[in-house]
């Protein structure tokens, strides 16, 4: 892409940069439209309340990389929120936050494992996700009865109120556990013989297994870490609200997929990272922000984040259809 | 001999069906009576109608989950005409026609991210499932519209010995779908296109327009399920159909339409239906408490989806 105009590189930079473009319109019209959107507060607004969807981002970001979807991230997120709180109570802090990392470790491995039995691709990991998601929301029902558990922060436990509410030198603890997360999967993904294997198997799979790596193993290695995100997004959210019940997480999934993909990255393309992680999120929350400080309905909002994702995929296989690479279907 | 073979393998559904529908019958004596068996074939009409719509995508090699939305969509759609003036609550038949016609402009804009942008049709399904549910709650300001109109609700009431007039249009609706997909050019093409898109392609197909035709069937008939959703409510409830795309498409799955496209039937699709509503009903027959309910539905969807795609997949190495 070296040679030609500078017009016709300036027109490729922007279809490669478009979430980057995308994200500084954003920035501006938010400046532009309100007074408040750069004050320190509510940038630190920003970043509180997209941390985590961001941490689910990361998972669904690998997901992704791999050529695959969760949509179980929501409903695992709860099931997190309510064992942290519920097991919390009745045994303590350590257990509880174990037992709901585990759970969301378990049920990710769950994922990745059906869906090696299947050997399937794209759309077998909705399904599949999608199933266990059901389950994963009736386990959470029976555990809490259908009602929603509360947590008394005032109370013992000091520690577990902490991971959502107090500061590391002026940050927010989620957002450091955000960066932290996104700063180890790029690692991995960058400098590890692990991280080049998630691309290929993302990039085809055929080959890869053919070419010895253990295809099913990434798998479900992949979806685990993916379950583990969702289960740490759970115990963040519980400790923030210091509420829990079995619908707290519905709709996140979706928000993870918006920002993965508003983040330029694309399914089965072998390409982007944590970077483009970052990117979306930021697209999201700042877009949330903007919703809020003018006031949106929060259905609108819904609505708006529905037409984005859908304007972008649109964009994204518009942008492949001149250079004569027709999207191929998996 | 060799199609009578191939029939017996295709349409494998209907020997477990009538197994299970005898075990059923044999072991729970409430099962068979007629107020049982009229609120069976009535639960399965409505997403049995949506289901058959699916089938013509998932034949054609796309897949949906917009289904629930598009039932909530229509319903309250519905609510608001009837709602709007005496002389259409008088005569649900043209606002319902109005209603079935937005379906299908919402399908025809939809088939246009999925056949000529070419996008992941599960994705634009989940944008406009998300946002077609936004609507319906936006258009219902978030609780259900009521339609009290009796001509209407009778639609659902209305029994021929114990069949629901509302199956009676399911099963007519079967009938019309097999038709096209078995035998005309349409049906023909949306096989070859799901088979293979590239290949439909250069023989002549042209996989644009029957992938159009193909969304415009489905959003009508998961309006039809809408209406008579409301129908069943008398009103127009804008959070109804969120476990439809879960419960539907195991139905096509147990029927033998596979996801990846060029397999199916309406006749299949039905037997589908029929099997799961029959399971379903007779957890609740055993007394199996609700949330138990939730979670053996979600493994049975599971074991579904797995096994149907393992089959399937059988040949494979990864």
């Amino acid at each position: 892409m070296g040679e030609g105009s500078g017009r016709a590189r300036l027109v490729v930079f922007m279809g490669r940069n478009i979430s980057l473009l995308f994200l500084l319109a954003l920035i501006l019209i938010g400046c532009a439209g309100s007074p408040v959107f750069m004050t320190a507060k509510n940038i630190l607004n920003v970043l509180r309340q997209s941390s985590v969807t961001g941490i689910l981002a990361c998972g669904f970001g690998l997901v992704f990389l791999m050529g695959g979807f969760d949509l179980s991230m929501g409903a695992i997120l709860s099931l997190s929120s309510c064992l942290v709180i519920g097991v919390m109570k009745s045994s303590g802090f350590a257990e509880g936050l174990a037992i709901a990392l585990a759970a969301g470790l378990a049920i990710g491995a769950a994922n990745g494992v059906l869906i090696n039995i299947t050997k399937g691709d794209t759309s077998e990991t909705f399904l599949i996700t999608l199933g266990i998601s059901l389950v994963c929301f009736s386990i959470s029902t029976t555990y809490t009865n259908g009602y929603n558990l509360y947590y008394d922060s005032n109370g013992l436990e000091t520690v577990f109120a902490s991971i959502g509410q107090s500061y590391v030198w002026d940050i927010p603890v989620p957002v450091v556990l955000f960066v932290a997360l996104l700063a180890i999967f790029q690692v991995v993904l960058k400098t590890t013989l692990l991280g080049r294997r998630i691309y290929l198997v993302g990039g085809n799979k055929k080959a890869s297994f053919l070419s010895g790596i253990d295809v099913a193993g990434i798998k479900t290695l992949v979806f685990s870490l993916s379950g583990l995100c969702a289960g740490i997004a759970g115990v963040v959210m519980a400790s923030r609200t210091t509420a829990a019940g079995p619908r707290i997480g519905e709709g996140y999934e979706f928000d993870a997929c918006i920002a993965v993909i508003a983040g330029g990255m694309k399914i089965g393309a072998g390409k982007g990272g944590m970077v483009n992680v970052l990117v979306g999120t930021a697209i999201l929350g700042i877009l949330t922000n903007i919703m809020n400080l003018t006031g949106t309905d929060s259905v609108f909002q819904i609505m708006i984040k529905a037409l984005i994702l859908l304007l972008m995929v649109s964009l994204d296989s518009a942008k492949l259809a001149p250079s004569g690479v027709p999207a191929e279907k998996a | 001999m060799k199609k009578l073979a191939a029939a017996i393998v295709g349409y494998k559904i209907i020997p477990f069906f009538i197994l299970a529908f005898t075990a059923v019958a044999g072991l729970n004596p409430y099962f068979l009576t007629s107020y049982n068996v009229s609120s069976l074939l009535m639960q399965m009409s409505t997403y049995g109608i949506a289901a058959l719509g699916l089938s013509f995508l998932l034949i054609a090699g796309y897949l949906d989950i917009a289904m629930g939305s598009v039932i909530a969509f229509s319903g309250v759609l519905l609510g608001i005409l009837m709602r709007s003036s005496p002389f259409l609550h008088a005569n649900f038949i043209i606002p319902s026609g109005i209603v079935l016609l937005v379906c299908a402009l919402t399908g025809l804009a939809i088939s246009f991210f999925v056949t000529i942008l070419e996008v992941d049709s599960f994705v634009v399904s989940l944008c406009a499932m998300t946002f077609l549910r936004g609507a319906a709650l936006v258009m219902a300001n978030r609780k259900p519209v009521p339609i009290n109109s009796d001509a209407f609700a009778a639609l659902s009431q209305q029994l021929i010995g114990p069949v629901p007039i509302i199956f009676i249009l399911f099963f007519a609706l079967v009938l019309i779908s097999e038709y096209l997909l078995s035998w005309t050019a349409f049906g023909r093409n949306l096989f070859a296109i799901g088979g293979n898109r590239e290949i439909a392609g250069m023989a002549g197909i042209n996989t644009r327009i029957n992938g159009v035709l193909a969304y415009v069937a489905y959003y009508v008939l998961a309006g039809v399920a809408g209406l008579v959703l409301a129908s069943r409510m008398n009103s127009g409830t804008p959070i109804v159909g969120t476990d439809a795309p879960l419960s539907i498409i195991p139905m096509l799955i147990l029927g033998g339409t596979a996801l990846s496209g060029g397999k199916g039937g309406a006749i299949k699709t039905l037997f589908g239906c029929a099997f799961l509503s029959l399971a379903f009903n007779a957890m609740s027959l055993f007394g199996i408490p609700s949330n138990l309910q939730d979670m053996v539905k979600g493994a049975i969807i599971l074991v579904i989806i797995v096994s149907g795609k393992m089959y399937e997949n059988r040949e494979l190495k990864v």
